[in-house]
């Protein structure tokens, strides 16, 4: 964000709608910049007293610019005012942009853009009588493939068991994650395209074990991600980083493993916890975030019949919220219980919220893909 | 939460007529976009959302006179009643200072009403108001049709038993009622502004 502009935010929190409101009560003239990680290209509204004259994103100029910039939802805006020298091709009223906008935006006539979705579609896989969950991911950044390879249906990726690091992002297609038990493979997700094959510790450890088997459906496309890349990134990330990405691994790990009982089993057999203190209650407003010193941490989903123990955490692993990672557990989504000799440090979010910005796209989009594969297994773990 | 205005010295406020669809919301703000026309500043907005139009104008009602020496402008809008017009339903109702609900009279729509008043009381909550706090005047429209109608007296246990807020027959198709109801909840917008503002004449 350069520092001059002279109104800038996040989206999250106010969205075009309400900065086009606001821009407009305050009659003001200049650019209006939207940036998001989703967005096709760059992003403009040019306004003049108030009132939206031009616009251009990605390929498209004017009005129809301007809806599709209602898409993005995520990111950041910057408004500088200035003169604006552009031929005016918006003739529309300000409040009828906006109302035209959020109803293209309603009736799926633009398209949020977003990272990742998880989607549950009628004709997708089923598992043991259940649906599997969709997760596709953001657009692939090209500069990171160093290869592209294609799967017939039924083919395997990677196989349980065996060792490998190559990471693959889906090009077109989608494949099951499966996982094997005595009873016959269940599998746990799908995964559709700009979704990522292959977990994090293939940059943490030298040789990492696959944890599940990889299943093309269909013909599949897949993209090699430049692994040299990426651990060239990994390793100028921060220790108290890469601690964090380290953890997440291990919950996506422990998740599925419960993904996996559950789909076998139908049920949980969870024992009552002994000797558990309770940290956090689930649906608390906890907004920091902590490192385990010392002891042992439970995270436990409550539904309304059971206590589903999602994952249990140790000396190293972080808890609590993190501003980038959408796991869909503790504060929110799960309670947290810990032992008698638990020692917690808080971590302060913001450098890490830094060091995330500051990656590659592709770096994050990997993250995100991470943690929303843990909120979708840890869904289906809870059935 | 009104809006002040420091650079044009306005304040401006935000009215939603809600309702079932089909139940003249939107003739309602056709009548008063009319008939009051000199107090109209700017273009009628009409969107066509599916079912209903969504209507938007600015107004600037006289005889109110100043608050603090500034001039109220009051922004009318309608509201699409779809499940699926999230972000619209967003926009319009968070913030808003009061709302006008249209209840239609005919036998027909009984349910229909009581569905949409439920639904207001959950878009309010959801939007951090509640609709016992909030400004609220409902209108029984349609008085004029020749078709079976429901009495006032029971639309009024059906939709303003707990709520007990001012209520009016109306025919905005005629142009009936529209003007009162409109007043009616301008004044209880004000009061309640003045009360939220610690605001005394």
């Amino acid at each position: 964000m350069s520092n001059s502009a002279d109104l800038s935010g996040s989206l999250g929190f106010l969205s075009l709608a309400e900065i086009l409101q606001l821009l407009g009560a305050n009659g003001s003239t200049g650019v209006l910049r939207l940036r998001s990680p989703y967005a096709k290209g760059p992003a403009f509204i040019y306004l003049q007293n108030g009132n939206p004259i031009n616009a251009s994103y990605s390929t498209k100029v004017g009005l129809d610019a301007a809806f599709a910039m209602f898409g993005l939802t995520k990111g950041d805006f910057e408004f500088v005012r200035q003169k604006v020298q552009i031929e005016q091709n918006i003739t529309k009223s300000r409040m009828e942009i906006i109302l035209d906008g959020l109803r293209n935006l309603d009736e799926g006539k633009v398209k949020k853009a977003g990272p990742i979705a998880i989607r549950k579609e009628s004709g997708s896989a089923i598992s043991n009588g259940r649906p599997v969950p969709l997760i596709k991911g953001p657009l692939i950044d090209y500069m990171y493939i160093v290869e592209e390879e294609t799967y017939q249906d039924g083919e395997k990726i990677v196989e349980s068991g065996r060792h490998g690091n190559w990471v693959w992002a889906i090009l077109e297609g989608a494949i099951d994650i499966v996982k094997d038990t005595p009873k016959g493979p269940v599998t746990i997700l799908r995964l559709g395209d700009g979704a990522f094959v292959g977990s994090l510790s293939s940059f943490l450890v030298q040789s990492n074990v696959r944890s599940a088997t990889a299943v093309a459906v269909g013909n599949v496309q897949l993209g090699v991600i430049d692994s040299q890349r990426m651990a060239r990134e990994f390793a100028i990330v921060t220790p108290g980083f890469k601690d964090i990405l380290t953890s997440l691994d291990k919950r996506l790990k422990q998740v599925t493993h419960r993904a996996m009982e559950y789909l076998k089993n139908g049920h949980h057999a969870d024992k009552p916890l002994r000797n558990a203190k309770p940290l956090m209650k689930q649906g608390a407003k906890e907004t920091r975030a902590f490192k385990i010193v010392n002891g042992e941490i439970s995270i436990v989903r409550e539904t309304a019949q059971h206590r589903i123990l999602l994952s249990t955490l140790s000396k190293g692993d972080f808890l609590g919220k993190v501003p980038f990672l959408d796991i869909g557990h503790e504060p929110y989504s799960a309670s947290v219980f810990a032992s008698e000799d638990i020692k917690l440090r808080t971590i302060d979010p913001e450098p890490l919220h830094r060091e995330f910005q500051q990656l590659s796209t592709t770096f994050r989009n990997f993250i995100e893909s991470v943690a929303t594969c843990v909120s979708a297994t840890t869904n289906v773990a809870c059935g | 939460m009104a809006v002040f205005n420091a650079k044009k010295r306005e304040i401006e406020c935000k009215i939603v007529f809600y309702g079932p669809g089909r139940s003249g919301k939107t003739t309602n703000l056709e009548y008063i976009f009319k008939s009051y026309k000199k107090q109209v500043s700017g273009e009628m907005v009409s969107i066509n959302t599916e079912g209903d139009r969504t209507l938007f104008f600015d107004f600037l009602p006289m005889g109110l006179g100043k608050i603090k020496g500034c001039d109220v402008r009051v922004q009318l809008y309608t509201v699409p009643g779809q499940v699926k017009y999230s972000s619209t339903r967003k926009l319009v109702l968070r913030g808003v200072d009061g709302i006008v609900f249209v209840a239609d009279s005919l036998k027909v729509r009984r349910e229909k009403n009581m569905l949409s008043l439920k639904d207001l009381h959950k878009n309010l909550k959801e939007y951090g108001t509640s609709i016992f706090k909030v400004p609220l005047v409902i209108q029984y429209n349609k008085r004029d049709l020749p078709v079976p109608l429901m009495s006032i007296e029971q639309m009024e246990l059906d939709l303003n038993r707990q709520l007990k807020v001012p209520s009016h027959p109306a025919s905005a198709i005629k142009g009936d009622g529209v003007g009162i109801t409109l007043k009616e909840c301008l004044k209880l917008t004000l009061i309640s502004l003045q009360k939220q503002l610690k605001w005394t004449q």
